[in-house]
């Protein structure tokens, strides 16, 4: 059984006599020591769902355990409990403005009952990790989003939770500073072998530090399994469109209504397979001539990743069998476009 | 101008009659008025102790008591005056009748106060095993301290006024002094004496309020 396991969650909002399902029946797995990624547009319930792993929302239907333990079979005071050994950051960092970084770090220990003596060793221990010692004196005010994160994942980790939920914990921040809390997120999971869920509108935030996704629209999960999979062979229209935003797959020279002069092929590189000298291979065993439309190289968490859009001319019979070459290669999706 | 020797003691005893009733009744009012904004704020509608009936019943307290004109409310009292301190009349009785009219007043400050305080960080607290009490305390009191001052100062000033009105049972005071000499006897020096007294207090009450708000802003 999954550390996570989350089956036909139900949750319908009623607002007077109007009522909208924003969950419609959700199931995941989610196994122990992984960072899973859930992606959908805003409005489709992945907050709700997160939300409901800690019972800040109560879901009308279905079951959630997480290590064995029923979370909506628990009562208030074994809810408390159990929610110190949970830890959550959020968009917008939801720090106390009446205390300090150090201040908001020791919170969670006074709420678990830790010894003032402890605590103060704890809290130094935990800026430290997320590199903010020197700060430990200073107002959420004073900080800097990035900065005020960062007191955010300190202050989850202060309890040393077996799971750390992100509710779109990067969405507040600039591109850059979203790559060094994403770093920092996947640090503190190696190290302390952490459960990672997360959810964002970002697919930025999927390819950088996901081992798994799962995509929501309309209160479903129209699509799951390893990010590099997913990415590389999206089915619905909602991943192919996050996708899309992240490799650019749609080529201007497409959009702008290209005439292939030979044969179009779009080829996607997984892992290993980016170090083949692919092209000049093609132009030595089959004698045609690529024409490189697009051509991007990235990384999928730390595998890498590309895609290559080239035209390709030869004579019928060379062409076909350059395509047959390239077929049978490992690690190498090939799409021909026309 | 310059005051009697006389009308300097008639000054000092109101200024002492008004300190008494004012500060007396602002303790009384902050202990029960707080509280009383904390409960109208934690059982609202999707707050940490949603309970519909409490906030409705106490909502509709706060409401019919704040409706009533003072002059009116003081007379309205006498029979829970007399219950308390024993008499109708003088300085300590007139603590009973101020103290109820201000701590409703003093509830729905608190109340807009602690409704300032961020649902965010609220549910963080939530999100870490927090409980309720200690939401209260450790989270909701701390991070509305500024406005919970600012909301003293107020009542305070508020309390400075309405204690003028307390001459009407005998209860003395700077204000009373200012009507019964100033108005009544056509005393304008008196009166001028008081006024400016009442301003330089006033003054004085707001910008001690203001000092902490300052001290205490993180913001």
């Amino acid at each position: 059984m999954a550390f996570i396991e989350i089956k036909g969650l139900r949750k319908t909002f009623v607002n007077g006599k109007s009522s909208i399902d924003v969950l419609n029946g959700i199931d995941l797995a989610i196994e122990q020591g992984e960072i899973y990624g859930v992606v959908g547009l805003s409005g489709v319930g992945k907050s709700t769902l997160i939300r409901c792993l800690n019972r800040l929302e109560t879901p009308n239907q279905g079951t959630i355990t997480i290590g064995n333990v029923d979370i909506l079979g628990l009562s208030e005071n074994e809810l408390r409990a159990k929610r110190r050994h949970m830890g959550m950051i959020f968009q917008s960092f939801n720090l106390l403005s009446s205390r300090t970084a150090a201040g908001n770090i020791a919170f969670p220990l006074e709420v678990a009952g830790v010894p003032k003596r402890r605590i103060k060793e704890r809290v130094s221990e935990l800026l430290e990790l997320v590199g903010l010692s020197d700060k430990a004196a200073s107002y959420p005010a004073q900080l800097s989003g990035g900065q005020k994160q960062r007191v955010g994942i300190a202050r989850a980790l202060a309890n040393e939770p077996e799971v750390l939920l992100c509710d779109e914990a990067t969405s507040a921040l600039d591109p850059q500073t979203t790559t060094s809390i994403l770093e920092l997120i996947a640090s503190v999971q190696k190290r302390l072998n952490l459960t990672v869920l997360l959810i964002t509108h970002e697919m930025k935030v999927i390819v950088e530090i996901c081992d798994r996704v799962a995509v929501m629209e309309g209160g479903k999960i129209v699509e799951e399994g390893p990010v590099i999979e997913v990415f590389t062979n999206p089915k619905s229209q909602v991943t192919r469109g996050f996708v899309e935003v992240i490799l650019k797959r749609n080529s201007r020279f497409l959009e702008n209504g290209y005439l292939p002069k030979g044969r179009l092929v779009r080829l996607c590189y997984i892992g290993d397979s980016i170090t083949t000298p692919l092209v000049s291979t093609l132009v030595r065993l089959f004698e045609v001539d690529p024409i490189i439309l697009q051509a991007h190289v990235d990384h999928i968490k730390d595998s890498p990743f590309g895609i290559l859009l080239m035209d390709i001319l030869g004579t019928p019979d060379n062409l076909d069998k350059a395509l047959m070459w390239l077929r049978l290669q490992k690690d190498l999706v090939m799409e021909v476009l026309n | 101008m310059l005051l009697s020797s006389q009308q300097l003691m008639m000054l000092k005893i109101a200024s002492l009659e008004t300190l008494y009733m004012v500060s007396v009744t602002t303790l009384l009012t902050t202990l029960v008025g707080i509280p009383l904004g904390i409960l109208l704020v934690v059982t609202r509608k999707g707050h940490i102790l949603e309970n519909k009936w409490v906030y409705r019943i106490v909502g509709f307290f706060v409401n019919a008591t704040r409706s009533v004109p003072f002059p009116i409310f003081i007379v309205f009292v006498i029979p829970l005056t007399r219950l308390i301190v024993g008499r109708s009349i003088g300085a300590t009785a007139v603590i009973v009748p101020l103290t109820l009219a201000a701590f409703v007043f003093m509830a729905r400050l608190t109340e807009t106060c602690l409704l300032e305080v961020s649902p965010g960080v609220i549910e963080a607290a939530q999100s870490m095993g927090a409980s309720s009490w200690r939401i209260i305390w450790r989270v909701l009191l701390p991070e509305a301290l500024p406005g919970l001052i600012m909301a003293i100062t107020i009542t305070i000033i508020t309390l400075i006024s309405y204690s003028a009105m307390a001459g009407t049972v005998g209860g003395g005071g700077l204000g009373d002094l200012a009507i019964r000499y100033g108005y009544h006897r056509y005393q304008t020096d008196i009166m001028w004496a008081t006024v400016i007294l009442l301003i330089v207090v006033v003054q004085l009450v707001q910008s001690v309020g203001d000092g902490l708000v300052r001290k205490f802003t993180r913001r």
